[in-house]
């Protein structure tokens, strides 16, 4: 199953995943199934974090803008 | 006492009138032009001079303390055409009056300029104008103390070029033209000794060399010298560059240019984080991405082989098809030669089965025909001896009891004789 969290966890298990299928020459059906479903979840979640992290970014960039503009000496 | 207290009406006192008329002068604060002579020197080192107006001759006695003389900078000589500051009062003992100098200057640019370059000259050997003397200024100084006239526009100059990065200004008044400034500056001067700064900056816009004469200051410069942190001046010269500024740690020609100058270090740091900022959104934004690039890449390489499976399924499901459907065609084909040969089959059989009624039907008419019943009703008998039928005298014998059946019934007899015949039909 696809964790929630890590991307590059998750992008390590899709790597692995492509390799099994390409090093087989025939593939075992029900195992081949099973993986699809794992990283189809896998990619679905890949691509929500991602967006998450887009989000955050965004905000962060926001954050140092703001700052940039708020900054004051005393007399 | 004030004059204002009294009733001139009526006879004061020689000390009361004193009072009244000192009073009266030390509020006459004015700045004499004259020629000094009669310098003398006391042992305290105090001065006492007359100036001479060139004009009329009349005279003037000035004195002027130490401390002050010290100050002012300028070496007093007979003959000299010098301007003198300050309030007259009358010394009580003598009833003399005294001009107490506060400030002196020299009269006209080219006695100034040469005074200027004199200092300059000893200051010079000194080594106070030496690079190597000079301190850093911080890179990112927090605390600035700032001497200059709040009244002047410099003030504004210079604090409207600072950066927004929370400094803390500590500002001390002073005068900042002419001789009188001298007093002003060396006191916030050493105000700002006892200040928590880290540098401490001097500021006014250009002027005369009149107007800039307290920068040229003897005791400005050592001040300046010994101060505890860097100094930057930020003071606007006349043809030459002021002693104070050439003493200073950093000298800039202008307030705004001194802002600049402490704001550096920040402005280089804004520059450096603004480029490192872009740089790491650039590469973060790369790195997003190309993440992005790879779950796609994954996502389509994980379609084409579902797509691979889903065709394998699909060329699985057609092989069966074709194997089913031509397992059908082979059990149809199989069933009509069941059904072909079970046709064949029965029509054989019936076949056969009619032959055999025929052949038994055949068989019944031959057994009908030959039934030894039939016979016996002709009048034919049949004889047994011993539950056999005798078909010849060979098996029979005298006395031997037979059976005989006739189609009525059965008699049994014991043989008599036996009489073989011979083939030309006689018996014997």
């Amino acid at each position: 199953m696809a964790q929630k969290n890590n991307l590059s966890e998750n992008l390590k298990k899709l790597a692995d995943i492509s390799s099994w299928f390409e090093e087989r020459d025939d593939v075992d059906l029900e195992e081949g199934l099973k993986k699809v479903k794992d990283a189809a979840k896998i990619i679905k979640d890949s691509k929500k974090r991602l967006i998450e992290i887009e989000n955050e970014f965004e905000e962060i960039k926001k954050e140092i803008e703001e700052e940039d503009d708020e900054l004051s000496y005393e007399d | 006492m004030s004059g204002r207290e009294f009733n001139f009406e009526n006879p004061i006192t020689v000390s009361d009138y004193i009072s009244v008329v000192n009073g009266i002068l030390k509020k006459l604060e004015v700045k004499i032009i004259g020629e000094v002579s009669e310098l003398k020197r006391a042992a305290s080192g105090h001065l006492y001079f007359s100036l001479k107006d060139e004009k009329s001759g009349d005279i003037i006695n000035c004195a002027i303390w130490s401390s002050i003389y010290r100050m002012c900078g300028v070496k007093i000589e007979d003959g000299m055409q010098v301007i003198v500051s300050g309030s007259a009062d009358i010394y009580r003992a003598r009833g003399s009056l005294t001009f107490k100098v506060k400030t002196v200057e020299l009269v006209g640019e080219g006695k100034l300029r040469l005074a200027y370059e004199k200092l300059k000259k000893k200051l010079t050997k000194e080594g106070i104008f030496d690079e190597s003397r000079k301190r850093k200024i911080p890179l990112f100084p927090k605390k600035i103390g700032v001497v200059t006239s709040i009244k002047g526009a410099a003030i504004h100059d210079f604090t409207n070029n600072l950066e927004k990065v929370g400094l803390k200004v500590c500002l001390c008044d002073s005068r900042v033209e002419g001789q009188e400034a001298v007093r002003d500056l060396l006191n916030a001067v050493k105000t700002m000794k006892k200040r928590d700064i880290d540098v401490l900056v001097i500021i006014r816009g250009g002027g005369s060399l009149q107007s800039l004469l307290a920068f040229d200051n003897e005791m400005l410069v050592y001040e300046i010298v010994n101060f505890p942190v860097p100094v930057v001046a930020g003071i606007g010269h006349h043809e030459d560059v002021t002693l104070a500024a050439l003493a200073a740690d950093k000298t800039l020609s202008t307030p705004t240019a001194a802002a600049s100058y402490l704001m550096r270090g920040y402005k280089r740091a804004r520059d450096v984080l603004g480029r490192y900022q872009k740089n790491i959104e650039i590469s973060y934004e790369r790195i997003i991405g190309k993440k992005r690039e790879s779950i796609n890449i994954f996502f389509d390489k994980i379609s084409e082989f579902f797509g691979i499976i889903f065709r394998k399924y699909e060329d699985n499901q057609n092989k069966i098809q074709k194997n089913v459907q031509k397992s059908i065609f082979l059990t149809y084909q199989k069933k009509e030669r069941v059904s072909s040969l079970k046709k064949n089959i029965l029509y054989n059989f019936k076949n056969q089965i009619r032959q055999k009624r025929d052949e038994l039907n055949l068989f019944l008419q031959i057994v009908k025909a030959n039934d030894p019943q039939k016979q016996l009703n002709l009048g034919y008998a049949i004889i047994k001896k011993d539950d056999k039928i005798v078909k010849s005298i060979r098996e029979l014998k005298k006395e031997e009891t037979i059976e005989t059946f006739f189609f009525d019934g059965t008699v049994s007899s014991k043989v008599k004789s036996i009489k073989k015949i011979i083939k030309d039909g006689s018996k014997k």
